[in-house]
Order: C-alpha cells, then sequence, then structure tokens
C-alpha cells in the first residue's frame, strides 16, 4: 500500500490534523501536479500494489480529480478515498459512476461536522444517502472525551458499510500541534472498552490504526477479541506517504525525521529499506518509560507505541554540573578548595539547600543540661546551632562576661553543633600578635569538643581562621557591618556565612543585593535591635567588651528625644518572617543576656519556631525596640522594609507610634 | 436458603422505590416494597413463596451466592500493597487546613540509609509476593521538601528493581510548590502523582497559601502544566470547603480543560484550630453531594475520572485507606506504621498502628502487628447498618471508625450516602433517579439519616414510597 | 581519567546541545544528535546521569549517589569520575574548567 497526498489544502481545520502538520519549509506546491500523479502510479504499478490509497488534506479539491481517480482505475487499480465528506455533487457524480467493488471511501469523522446531538453536516448527509453503502467512518482520537459512540448512529441512520476505523491523533512534525498525550491512553482504553461493547451490539466491525497499545486497555487488551488484539501493539510499518511533490515520507509524524525523492527506478520495497534504518534507530525507545521492562514488549506482542510518540520522550534539558578542583577520589566528602564546603553531615548538606525552611542559631544562656535537653527534644531540626563566647581568656567577645556554671557539661554531651564568637568589635591588639593565642584556643576546642563554626568581626581574622582551620564554618559577624554588595563580595572564599548589618537588616533591596552579591548563606538576627546606622554603636560595643557591667547604651538619650525612633530598630517579630522567606538561609535569635530567663528563652524561641505573633517589647535584644505593648500591623511593617530611609523627613513611624501608644509601665 | 450471616443485603429508600444493594455480590437493584418484601421473607424470615416471577427468581438465585470474601484471613500472608516513604512531615506550604500539622511540623529528614533499608526490604517483598512491580509512594509533609531523600529512594528503587526482575513505580502525593527542575525530574522518574490544587487562584490562594499573604496558584498551576508533558499519571486533589462547594462543577470543568489529569480527587476539608482560625470549615453534606455529583458527571463527560473516595463503587473493600492493607508506611525517625498520620493522632484514639522500624540498614516488620491492624481495621462497629459498610469501609481509621467511637451519623457518613446512593443509581443507567434524589430535599433527608439499612430492618423502613 | 584542575580553578560539565535523554525503567536513553548515535546508560551508571542534573553541590551528589549504589566514598567517587570521562569521550557533556573568582563574578 502506498498513500497519496494529492494537496494540504482542507475547509476544515482539525486541530490535530496530521496532514497541516508538515513544516513550511517543506515548501508543497498547491495540488500535485499531473507529471507527478503518473510517476506516483507508475511508482505503485511497478511495486505491485494494488490500491491506491488517496488522501490530503481534501483529496477531491484536486483539480483534475475526476480524471485522476479514472486514471486509477484504467490502470487496473483499486481506490481507497479518504475524505472529510463534504465534496460537491459533481465529484459525487463522479465516485457514483466508478464500479462499487473498487472503490471504498472512508470519510473522517471530522468533530465539527460530526458534533453529538446535532444534526449531520448537511453535504455529508448527501453523500452518505448517495453513496452510503460504499462508505466507512473514520475516527481520529485527539481526546478522551472525544471517543463517543454517536458516530456509530449514523452507520444505521445511512447504510453505511458495518465498518469504523479508529485512529490515534499522533504528535506532528510540528512540535506545537494538539495531539493525544500517551498519558490519557488508559482513559481511552477504558471509553474504547465500551465503544467496541457498543459497536458489537450493533454488528459494527472496528478497525484499529497505528499506535494502540495493549496497556491502553484495562485488561492488558485480553478483553478484545482476537482479530482486533491483533491489530494492537504493533510497530508501524510505514506505508509510505507520497507528498505533493513527489517526495516520500514514512510517515506524517516523522516527516522531520526523514523525507527523500525516490530514484526513477525505485519501487516501494526499496523506499522502504530507506525508511528502515529510521525504524531500527529508536527500537528501544518506547512511548512509556516502563516500555523498556515490560513483558509484552519482550514476548513481542507490542514494539511499544508511536514511534513519533516515542522520540517525543527524548528531552534536551541544559544542565551544569560542578566539581571544585580539590575534590578527590580518595576523600570525597571533604573538599579544601575556598568555595563550598560539604560534609558527610546531611545536616550540613541540608543547610545549604535554599529550599529547606531557614534553621535558627540561639544563644547559649548559663541553664542545666535538662534546659537545653528539653530544648532538643522540642525543637532539635529546626535548630542549627548554639553559639557562645570563645571559652578562655585570648580574646573578648563583645560582650562583658557571662555565666558560665553549666557551660562544662553542656559542652561535654553535645547537644547542638556550638558556634564560638570570636568577635569584639576591635581586637585588642594587632593581628599578628593576638593570632597565636587565638589560634592555641581554636585548636584547644576543637580537640575537645569536636569542629567549630566561628563568628567574627574581622575579615583579616576570618583569613587567617580559614588557613588554619579549612574545614570550618566561618560567619561574618552583624559587627563587621556588611551592607553593600561589594562588601559581600569580598568575603566570598572566605566567610560560608554573612550576618548583615543592622543597617540594611529591614531592608529588603539592600539585602537581596547582598544575597546576589555572596555565595554562602544568609544568617539575619531577628532581635539586634541596635538603630540602623547608629553612631553611638562601635564605642558602646568596645564599652561593651571593657566593662564587667552592661553599660548603658549611649543611644538613650536619642531614643528619649525621638521614641519613634525604635520602631526603626534592627528587629523582627515572629509574625512578620514571612516578609524574608526566600531571602534567608538561617536566622539568629540574640540573647545571651536578654534571655537568661529560661521561661522567657522557651517562649521567645517557641514564637519564632512556629511564627506566632508577639509585641516588640517580649523579644528581648538590643536598646531599639519598642518598650512598651504595642501591636506592630503587618501593613506598617512591610512598608517599613522598603522605605528610602529618609527619618528625618518622613512622619509614617512617628504617626504610627503617636496613633497605637498604649500608657504602661516599662516592662 | 439459608439467612444471611452477616448483613450484606441493604435496601436504600429512595424517592421511588429502593435500592437493593450487595456490595459483597457487587450487586445493585431497583425495587418497589413489595419486591423487597419478597426478599425479606426469603432471606431473613426463611419463607418460600411460590410463584415468583422469572426475574425475582433470577436475582434469589443471585442473591443466594456466597458473597465474596474481603476480609483477609488470618493466615494471609502479609502482602503490603506498596511501601510508603514520609520523607519528612515539614513542608514549604502553610495550608490553612493542614491536618499533619505540617506548617510547625519538624524539619526532621529521613536519613538516607533508612530510606534504603525501606527500598530494600520492598524490593525483597515484592520478589517473594512474585510481583511484577517495586512500588513506592512518597507523602509528606511535603515529601520533596527532603528532595535528597527522595532521589537517594527512587534511584536506589530503580536500582533494585533491576536487580530484582521488577519493574520501579514511584507514586507522589505533592503540594506542586517547588521549582521547574524539580517538576520535570517528577516527571521523568515518577509514574503517578496527585497534586493538590483547590480552585483557581482566589480559593486555592485561601486555602494553600505559601505564607499569610502569599499565595502558591502561580508556581503549582505551572508545575501541573508542566507535569502533564510527561507520561506519568497526573492526578488532582481538590479540598472543598465552603469557599468552593458552589462552583465545585465549574472547578472540575476547568482544571479537565486547563490541565487534562486522569483522576480529581474531591475530599472535603478536615477542620482543624488552624481552619477554624482561617475562618474555614467543610461545606454542608447535602450541597456537598448534590455539587459533588454533578462534578462527578461533568468530569464523566470530558473523559475524566473524578471520584470522591469513600463514594468508590468499584468493588467492596474493608477499609478505606493503607490502614489494613498491610501497608508498611516509613517516618522520617524509622519507624513504620500502616498509617501516615502523625504519631500523636492515633494515640489520642488509643490505636495502636506501629508495625516496625529501621535499626540499622535493617526494616524489621512484625508481622503479628501488621495482623492485629487488619482486625482493628476490619472491626467497624459504627458501620454495620450503613449499606456503604464495604465500599466507604468506614472512611479514615483514626478520624472516623476508631474503637469506641460514637456510632450516630456524622457529616462524612451523610454525604458519603447520598453520593454512593446516587454513584450505584448512575452505574444502573438510572441517571434520572439520581436526579430525583439530589433535588428533593426530604429524599435526601431520609437517606442520609437512614439509621438501618440492613433488609432485616426492611418491614420498619420509611420512604420508598414516592 | 579527569585530572582535576588546579588550586583556585573549578571544573564543569556541560550537556552538549546536541544530546536528548529520556528516562525509562531500565536506565536512560541518551542521543548524540550530531551523529545519530543513541546509547543506553544502565544502573547504575544510570544514577550518575540523574544526580549531575541535579541542583546539588558535590559533596550532596556522593552522599546519594553513594548511599543509592550501596557502594562506599572512594568507589562511589571513582563511579562518578568514570562516567564523567566516558560520556565526555563520548561528546555527550562537555568539560570545561574556570577560575573560581570568575565563576562568582559570572553567577
Amino acid at each position: 500500500m502506498a498513500n497519496i497526498s494529492l494537496t494540504q489544502h482542507c475547509p476544515l481545520a482539525c486541530d490535530y490534523c496530521f496532514a497541516r502538520s508538515l513544516p513550511d519549509d517543506f515548501n508543497l506546491p498547491d495540488f500535485m501536479s499531473r507529471a507527478t500523479f503518473d510517476w506516483a502510479l507508475h511508482l505503485l504499478q511497478r511495486s505491485g500494489i494494488r490500491q491506491v490509497r488517496l488522501l490530503g488534506g481534501e483529496p477531491t479539491l484536486h483539480p483534475q480529480f475526476p480524471s485522476l481517480v479514472e486514471d486509477i482505475i484504467k490502470a487496473g487499480l483499486d481506490l481507497m478515498l479518504f475524505t472529510n465528506g463534504q465534496m460537491s455533487d459533481s465529484i459525487i457524480d463522479c465516485l457514483a459512476e466508478l464500479p462499487t467493488e473498487r472503490v471504498s471511501i472512508l470519510v473522517n469523522a471530522a468533530t465539527c461536522l460530526f458534533t453529538a446531538g446535532s444534526a449531520l453536516d448537511p453535504s455529508v448527509a448527501g453523500l452518505f444517502r448517495r453513496l452510503g453503502n460504499r462508505i466507512a467512518l473514520g475516527l481520529n482520537i485527539s481526546s478522551p472525551a472525544g471517543l463517543s459512540d454517536h458516530i456509530l448512529n449514523h452507520v444505521s441512520r445511512y447504510g453505511l458499510l458495518p465498518a469504523v476505523r479508529l485512529g490515534l491523533a499522533h504528535p506532528h512534525a510540528a512540535a506545537d500541534r494538539p495531539f493525544l498525550h500517551p498519558r490519557l491512553y488508559r482513559m481511552v482504553g477504558e471509553r474504547l472498552v465500551a465503544f467496541l461493547d457498543r459497536a458489537r451490539q450493533l454488528g459494527i466491525e472496528v478497525n484499529l490504526d497505528c499506535g494502540f497499545v495493549p496497556c491502553m486497555f484495562p485488561n492488558g487488551g485480553q478483553e478484545l477479541e482476537p482479530e482486533l488484539a491483533r491489530q494492537i501493539g504493533r510497530r508501524c510499518s510505514p506505508i509510505p506517504d507520497i507528498l505533493p511533490d513527489g517526495s516520500v515520507i514514512a510517515c506524517f509524524p516523522l516527516a522531520r525525521k526523514g523525507r527523500f525523492r525516490p530514484d526513477n527506478g525505485d519501487d516501494l520495497a526499496e523506499i522502504r529499506n530507506r525508511f528502515s534504518a529510521l525504524e531500527q534507530s529508536f527500537e528501544s525507545l518506547g512511548i512509556f518509560p516502563e516500555c523498556a521492562a515490560c513483558r509484552a514488549r519482550s514476548n513481542g506482542c507490542c514494539s511499544g507505541g508511536c514511534r513519533a510518540a516515542a522520540i517525543r520522550r527524548l528531552r534536551q534539558q541544559p544542565f551544569t554540573f560542578t566539581m571544585s578542583a580539590h575534590d578527590t577520589p580518595s576523600d570525597p566528602f571533604v573538599t579544601h578548595g575556598p568555595n563550598r564546603r560539604e560534609t558527610a553531615d546531611p545536616d550540613r548538606l541540608a543547610a545549604y539547600d535554599r529550599s529547606a525552611p531557614p534553621r535558627w542559631v540561639i544563644p547559649y544562656v548559663d541553664q542545666p543540661l535538662t534546659f537545653w535537653q528539653q530544648l532538643a527534644d522540642d525543637f532539635d531540626p529546626k535548630l542549627l546551632s548554639v553559639y557562645l563566647p570563645l571559652p578562655g581568656t585570648a580574646v573578648g567577645s563583645g560582650r562583658p562576661r557571662q555565666p558560665m556554671a553549666h557551660l562544662a557539661e553542656f559542652l561535654e554531651h553535645r547537644l547542638f553543633p556550638v558556634n564560638v564568637l570570636v568577635n569584639p568589635i576591635v581586637l585588642p591588639k594587632p593581628l599578628d600578635k593576638i593570632w597565636p593565642d587565638i589560634a592555641h584556643a581554636l585548636r584547644e576546642f576543637e580537640r575537645r569538643h569536636g569542629m567549630v563554626s566561628v563568628t567574627t568581626a574581622d575579615l583579616l581574622l576570618a583569613e587567617r581562621i580559614r588557613q588554619e582551620f579549612p574545614d570550618c564554618t566561618i560567619a561574618a559577624s552583624v559587627l563587621m557591618d556588611i551592607a553593600t554588595s561589594w562588601q559581600a563580595h569580598l568575603l566570598n572564599g572566605v566567610c560560608d556565612v554573612l550576618v548583615p548589618s543592622s543597617q540594611v537588616m529591614r531592608n529588603l533591596p539592600a539585602l537581596r543585593e547582598l544575597r546576589k552579591a555572596f555565595n554562602g548563606r544568609i544568617r539575619l538576627i531577628v532581635n539586634e535591635a541596635c538603630l540602623p546606622g547608629c553612631p553611638y554603636r562601635r564605642q558602646h560595643f568596645f564599652e561593651m567588651g571593657q566593662e564587667e557591667a552592661l553599660p548603658h547604651s549611649l543611644c538613650e538619650p536619642l531614643l528619649k528625644a525621638h521614641p519613634w525612633l525604635r520602631l526603626t530598630g534592627a528587629w523582627v517579630l515572629p509574625q512578620h518572617l514571612h516578609f524574608y522567606d526566600g531571602l534567608i538561609d538561617e536566622w539568629k535569635l540574640a540573647g545571651r543576656v536578654t534571655l537568661q530567663d529560661p521561661v522567657r528563652y522557651r517562649r521567645v524561641l517557641s514564637a519564632y519556631l512556629a511564627r506566632t505573633p508577639m509585641q516588640p517589647h517580649e523579644i528581648g535584644g538590643g536598646p531599639a525596640s519598642p518598650l512598651h505593648p504595642l501591636d506592630i500591623e503587618a501593613d506598617f511593617f512591610q512598608q517599613t522594609l522598603t522605605c528610602d530611609r529618609r527619618c528625618q523627613a518622613c512622619s509614617v513611624c512617628r504617626e504610627y507610634m503617636t496613633a497605637r501608644m498604649k500608657h504602661q509601665p516599662e516592662v | 436458603m439459608s439467612k444471611l450471616p452477616d448483613s450484606d443485603l441493604f435496601a436504600v429508600p429512595l424517592p421511588k422505590g429502593f435500592l437493593l444493594f450487595s456490595p459483597r455480590r457487587r450487586l445493585a437493584v431497583r425495587l418497589n416494597r413489595q419486591a423487597l418484601m419478597v426478599l425479606f421473607r426469603i432471606f431473613v424470615a426463611g419463607d418460600h413463596p411460590s410463584g415468583l416471577s422469572p426475574e425475582m427468581d433470577a436475582l434469589v438465585a443471585e442473591l443466594s451466592q456466597p458473597p465474596e470474601q474481603v476480609i483477609p484471613s488470618a493466615n494471609t500472608a502479609v502482602s503490603p500493597p506498596f511501601l510508603g516513604l514520609i520523607t519528612t512531615r515539614a513542608c514549604n506550604l502553610a495550608c490553612a487546613y493542614c491536618a499533619f500539622g505540617s506548617r510547625t511540623s519538624p524539619d526532621e529528614r529521613m536519613p538516607l540509609a533508612t530510606a534504603v533499608a525501606a527500598v530494600d526490604w520492598m524490593a525483597h517483598q515484592a520478589r517473594r509476593l512474585a510481583r511484577e512491580t517495586l512500588d513506592i509512594h512518597f507523602f509528606g509533609g511535603e515529601p520533596f521538601a527532603a528532595p535528597e531523600v527522595v532521589d537517594t529512594a527512587v534511584l536506589r528503587g530503580r536500582i533494585m528493581a533491576e536487580q530484582s526482575g521488577l519493574r520501579p513505580h514511584f507514586e507522589a502525593s505533592t503540594n506542586g510548590y517547588y521549582t521547574a527542575d524539580q517538576a520535570d525530574f517528577i516527571g521523568a522518574y515518577f509514574h503517578a502523582v496527585v497534586v493538590s490544587i483547590d480552585g483557581p487562584a482566589p480559593v486555592h490562594d485561601r486555602h494553600r497559601p505559601a505564607a499569610p499573604g502569599k499565595g502558591s496558584f502561580d508556581r503549582v498551576a505551572e508545575t501541573i502544566q508542566r507535569l502533564g508533558r510527561w507520561e506519568l499519571k497526573l492526578c488532582l486533589r481538590v479540598c472543598v470547603s465552603t469557599e468552593n462547594v458552589a462552583s465545585l462543577e465549574e472547578i472540575v470543568s476547568w482544571l479537565g480543560h486547563t490541565f487534562r489529569p486522569s483522576v480529581i480527587n474531591l475530599e472535603t476539608l478536615q477542620p482543624t484550630p488552624e481552619s477554624v482560625a482561617a475562618g474555614l470549615r467543610p461545606p454542608d453534606p447535602v450541597e456537598f453531594a448534590v455539587h459533588g455529583h454533578r462534578a462527578i458527571r461533568r468530569a464523566r463527560s470530558q473523559g475524566i475520572k473524578a471520584v470522591y473516595s469513600a463514594a468508590e463503587m468499584d468493588g467492596p473493600r474493608y477499609t478505606f485507606c493503607p490502614v489494613g492493607r498491610d501497608t508498611i508506611i516509613v517516618s522520617p525517625d524509622g519507624q513504620a506504621a500502616s498509617c501516615y498520620l502523625p504519631r500523636w493522632e492515633w494515640k489520642q484514639r488509643d490505636l495502636t498502628l506501629e508495625v516496625g522500624r529501621v535499626d540499622g540498614a535493617n526494616l524489621h516488620v512484625d508481622s503479628r502487628a501488621i495482623r492485629r491492624v487488619r482486625r482493628a481495621a476490619a472491626h467497624k462497629p459504627r458501620c454495620r447498618r450503613c449499606f456503604c459498610r464495604w465500599t466507604c469501609a468506614g472512611g479514615c481509621l483514626v478520624n472516623q471508625t476508631w474503637p469506641g467511637c460514637p456510632h450516630a451519623y456524622d457529616d462524612f457518613c451523610r454525604q458519603t450516602r447520598l453520593l454512593s446512593a446516587c454513584a450505584l443509581l448512575d452505574a444502573m443507567g438510572d441517571s434520572a433517579e439520581a436526579d430525583g434524589v439530589l433535588t428533593d430535599a426530604r429524599a435526601m433527608a431520609v437517606l442520609a439519616e437512614h439509621a438501618d439499612d440492613r433488609l432485616e430492618n426492611f418491614p420498619t423502613m420509611a420512604g420508598g414510597h414516592g | 581519567m579527569v585530572e582535576p584542575a588546579a588550586p583556585g580553578r573549578i571544573i564543569q560539565y556541560e550537556c552538549a546541545s546536541t544530546t536528548t535523554w529520556a528516562v525509562d525503567d531500565r536506565g536512560v536513553i541518551v542521543v548524540d544528535g550530531s551523529t545519530g548515535a543513541i546509547r543506553r546508560i544502565p544502573h547504575p551508571e544510570a544514577a550518575v546521569w540523574a544526580l549531575i542534573q541535579r541542583p546539588y553541590a558535590w559533596g550532596r551528589v556522593m552522599n546519594i549517589l553513594s548511599a543509592a549504589t550501596g557502594l562506599d566514598g572512594a568507589a562511589a567517587s571513582s563511579l562518578l569520575q568514570r562516567c564523567l570521562a566516558e560520556w565526555t569521550a563520548a561528546g555527550l557533556i562537555r568539560m570545561t574548567t574556570k577560575d573560581a573568582l570568575e565563576s562568582i563574578a559570572h553567577g
């Protein structure tokens, strides 16, 4: 058999039509020329073909259709005509005069002409009345709902041949046309069983075109009658399609994969041979991933469905896989490069996954082991580490010394990873002089308590730590005052974590810039609570590191004069954390001093973990947060995250506080 | 003819007549009161009237056949239908009605070794049971919030399936809120996926925000579109509340046209403290039945299967959910149980659903525990009198039919009864009668509240007079 | 065998623009569009193909590969290295090296 496509033209626009799907660059003529048709007819004759199958578009639109058909009959060949059924009376007359036993007509039940519940298109009805006894119906299934048994009613109504041909709308050479996706095959199969049942009741034979597979049926095709079961699972054995320009393709869905002009001496067998390489090359591909291991396939009962649908499974998706230069086969889990560092600890790996919810770094307060055990039981997976100053006298932590009666026990039990602070705002001595003491103290700590992570306020110190302890996680402290993308860029290759400056803690655009510039993780302190850009900050932290007692905040007079400034402080309430979602990798809770009370500690931590509402005076932290009960509404807080920080000219915070302030004793 | 040892004959009152339903014989037929009385006399009173019509004779003969045994015997070998892996209880959404507590669940992730041990165990079971596939289902929280665990289990599963002569089969229940890369990985490696989407953006985002004030619809819709380009079976799950029940038919139609799923599952909201705080409520059961049935029909016309699981009529069962089906579901902490709900939920019902534990590199399953769970799942005193006994099978054991639960019908029962009756009528080709039920408030009330559907109760039954 | 680059250098593997592939239950089928060659990647190498496409750092890739294949760290790393070398030689992927800072600056 061979198909001759006389034209691509058709008045209908069925969205699944394969004929319309040929690429524009095929440059096909509107209609097959007489010469080409004669050549094609001759090709079929010398190939021993007995039946000519004419299709299109709509083949009856060819200006010479009657004479073409006459030539087919004169050549002693039979004719099978594929048509949409809409044709002129003269064409019907022409077909009516042809010998009945040599002409069969397949009318494609196009959706627009055969709508369930509506009258049949008048021209098609006219064709049926005149030539019904030569006409079989065909139906292309492009959706599960498209398989409807209402077309079966036309067979008896118009005396059509009791035969229906079903086809699946296969993918097209042009990728963007609708087709029946294989994942919908099962749904079609279920409806097909009911359709076949109905057809059987009406005495109508059903034939299946290519591409039906056993697995689309509920019982693997075993519920089908043997004759029908033999029609499923077979791989397309190309009936070559001869296009209007005389070129040949294996089939329309595979038009892109192979098209050529046969030599004058070729016959169909030789043409099929040229397509056989195409047949064989994708033999291993099936329409489903399951095809590779399918028993029906291995038994030869199924060849894996439509080849075009199978080829369509091949995807081209760019990817890049990065290996650090220092990843060596002998030590696969630890890298020593300046950039990413991973360990075998899945918790560490999880921290790099920005799709994972951020975890928390929490302060050490001097409480018995039971306090920490309870925290671990209740919150462990959400907690990343506990931070505390590096024990010993090597260097200060930027705060007055805190009680440490339970510290040894806490460190010994290793309930949590520990993050040591080596972050005085200014080192008490030049780095070269103090570095040996710091290194010794860190080495001792590592030896006794395991791998450390370190937070430091000095970039030079960070570089020294990096060289000496390549596997240590290094965080740039909030006191390093990193606020710009250039500063963040300088940290790349040295620090793993960046705690943004209090200047930008409530500045989402600035935080986004930091994130773009910094390769590591962003950790935000939720209650640092200093005034952004406070001019007294550095001196205050220096004094805090010098004295035993906690000195007064140097910003107090400023806050007394302008209490609304407290609304601009570097703090965020639990119920507003979501504004930072997607921007922050880790959270930090401050409070080595302010959260020493265990009940308050747990209450504040729980609220932050569960994002339940609190008021600013409840969260502790630095000085610049409201001291009185005050509801911070989401709209207001959100506004302050993107405002231009021209507080001297703005009255938003001032008015907010004035409107909501309640006179209560300071807590 | 002997009396029925276990009630498998139910008479459900309709506006006109009754629906005789024998679930374990897979038989349903509409009868009038007189015909039912004849059956009552035969099967309950032990009478043998003569002069029955041929149709009645045939029906009696069919009902005299022994019913299908649905509850596995105590000696039946343990046969888990699939391995469930809860990769994490955490979730990256903040759904207002989450019954898993995922918004505040710990971010604990299943260790990779636990996942491997569980997969290896299931491969061994599948081989032992001469299965064709190695079935692994992923749950959460959001299972893809622990992607490394999923990847490990999938890749291990593929290797073990190959070694065992099995085909891998992976399914996941997911929120769809992730990157295109992740969606493509699922499309390439999974065989079925259930994605939750509750309607177009306004209602979906009301139900399922990513965070307070932030919707998830755009990304979820994009994920579903992306998944639809792959070969896996695409199922959509819709949670129905008062917010979307009235537009359920339109929602289902829109889902069908937009995403072309294979199945749409309709579920009603289970109230939680969070859902109450968010102002979300389950739909009125009658309203849900009316709109749900219309939605199911609309989907059918599009060639899509829409289901309300409790009213699925494709065969009798003794349990609604994985519990009692020998299912093994492994949690992040390595415990194996029959249920994927958090442990505290069963505990508060005094249920023991643990069946094993991962210990090092091995999953140890206690077959006695599995058999105990089977018995618990099969014992449903609450459902004894309800015609849905062998189809709904009591709904969720933990939330609906726990030991000692009250026997009175609740809204779940009412909507299930209404939808089950209409599903039966539709399957019998009697859609007109189904419509008659759903447009008759009194008939619905009678059907929904009918306390005892068993044939032995028939003489006292009201309704059915038309 | 892939040679590690000098310190400060990063090695990257990219999918060739003419490479297409499809996953099936027996592994992965990869097609070199430039030559038409079709190749099946069986298990366990198919796991490597899957993992190098995921947005994971190298350490996580190794953890998962080790767990999924049952190989210890060294063997898993050898498997990865072998696959990368073979696929590079087959033209399915391309290897590039770049300076670490350059890679940061250009994102």
